[in-house]
């Protein structure tokens, strides 16, 4: 029971943890560009796809396999 | 309390029958048309999918119905098991319609599963360049054909930097210096009518190292040595940090008889436009050090064009492209 009502109390730390500011410069942001030339040639630099994953945003984004229920 | 707890073990099955559930799927048909539902098997030998669409309709797909990009994620779907002679299919697939990086990772993944293979995929590569030469010339003239001289020339120097074996790279680099000959010329002719007397007076050294600069990029592009190409960017960079130099030294010098604010933007002006070059000539020398492999070096200069426009997407895209290059080892 103890633990269950401290809960909320470590959430808020822990949000409060992760809106810290950190002193490293922040890492760009790259928009999901597939579809695009240029991408084609280069590569997605958008977080999901560079994780071989698609972009549910952008329907021309191949990054991913297609997802198959076997 | 108890009631609460109920909720959260309920959410939490929720949550894990959601993550179990396979997700809602886009593929398109070679008529345009997109199909939304869940892929629920694929047969390589019919070539054939079973779909259920939206409202619980089962269909079954085949291969060649779909437009070649969905094509494509239905045989990258067999990749993450596949043994190296698969990947190496995917690749061509994804190679062929012109998902150029997409068929570099499969070669990549293809050797890495069986180095046996590297030969063959060598062979894959060869067919890779040159379809991806062609398709930056492709790229090159339509671009030209609607007067986009910036794409124009991103895709000739693309070419260049990073195919110069390749016939079309010759083309290419004939191509850019009749390019730079118009449009880098053209570039700060509104300046050079504007202020004639203080470009041939006080700003004369600094206007001849901007030349300089310009001339040695564009003779960069187009020479036949990989080497030459290096040293004569570097040495481009150079003459903007004197172009940039003097435009300090002599905005100091007129600011104490005129410290208008005309003055100051036409000194930043001038600035923005020499920075714009030197950052031109650092992304085609990290492009030529990222072709030979040489990514720390790459690093270097995508970071010092960084230093000098921080925010410019273009060289960030470049440094992420050159850390993924280097970590990855995919190289085309």
């Amino acid at each position: 029971m103890k633990t269950i009502q401290t809960l909320p109390a470590v959430l808020l730390t822990l949000a409060a943890l992760a809106g810290c500011r950190s002193n490293k410069p922040a890492e760009p942001e790259f928009e999901c560009t597939c579809g695009d030339a240029e991408t084609a040639f280069h590569g997605c630099l958008h977080p999901l796809c560079a994780d071989g994953k698609t972009n549910p945003d952008n329907p021309k984004c191949v990054c991913g396999p297609l997802e198959i229920e076997e | 309390m108890r009631s609460a707890l109920q909720k959260l073990t309920l959410l939490a099955l929720a949550g894990a029958a959601l993550a179990a559930a396979p997700a809602e799927e886009r593929v398109q048909l070679k008529s345009g048309q997109w199909l939304v539902g869940t892929a629920k098997g694929y047969d390589e030998t019919t070539k054939l999918v079973a779909w259920v669409d939206e409202s619980g309709q089962t269909r079954t797909i085949h291969v060649d119905e779909l437009d070649p990009r969905s094509a494509y994620r239905v045989a990258n779907s067999r990749a993450k098991d596949a043994d190296a002679e698969t990947l190496i299919r995917i690749g061509n697939f994804a190679r062929d319609i012109e998902l150029f990086a997409h068929a570099a990772r499969h070669y990549h993944d293809a050797v890495d599963k069986d180095p046996k293979v590297q030969a063959q995929v060598d062979e894959q590569v060869v067919t890779l360049k040159r379809r991806a030469a062609e398709f930056c010339v492709r790229n090159a003239k339509e671009a030209w054909a609607r007067g986009d001289a910036k794409e124009t020339e991103k895709w000739l120097s693309t070419l260049v930097t990073k195919l110069p074996d390749e016939p079309e790279a010759k083309e290419a680099q004939r191509l850019l210096a009749e390019h730079y000959a118009k449009t880098h010329a053209a570039q700060d002719d509104e300046y050079e009518d504007q202020y004639k007397n203080i470009l041939e007076t006080d700003l004369k050294t600094g206007k001849r190292h901007y030349d300089n600069m310009l001339e040695k990029i564009e003779t960069a592009l187009t020479s036949d040595s990989g080497s030459k190409s290096k040293s004569t960017l570097a040495s481009a960079y150079k003459d903007g940090e004197g172009a940039l130099k003097e435009l300090d030294k002599v905005q100091k010098k007129l600011a104490k008889d005129d410290p208008s604010t005309e003055l100051s933007e036409l000194f930043d002006g001038y600035r923005k436009i020499v920075k714009d070059h030197m950052v031109e000539a650092q992304l085609h020398l990290a492009s030529f050090y990222t072709a030979s492999t040489s990514y720390q070096q790459a690093l270097k200069e995508v970071n010092k064009a960084l230093a000098l426009d921080p925010g410019n997407q273009e060289v960030l895209a470049a440094r992420a492209r050159i850390e993924t290059a280097a970590s990855r080892g995919w190289r085309w």
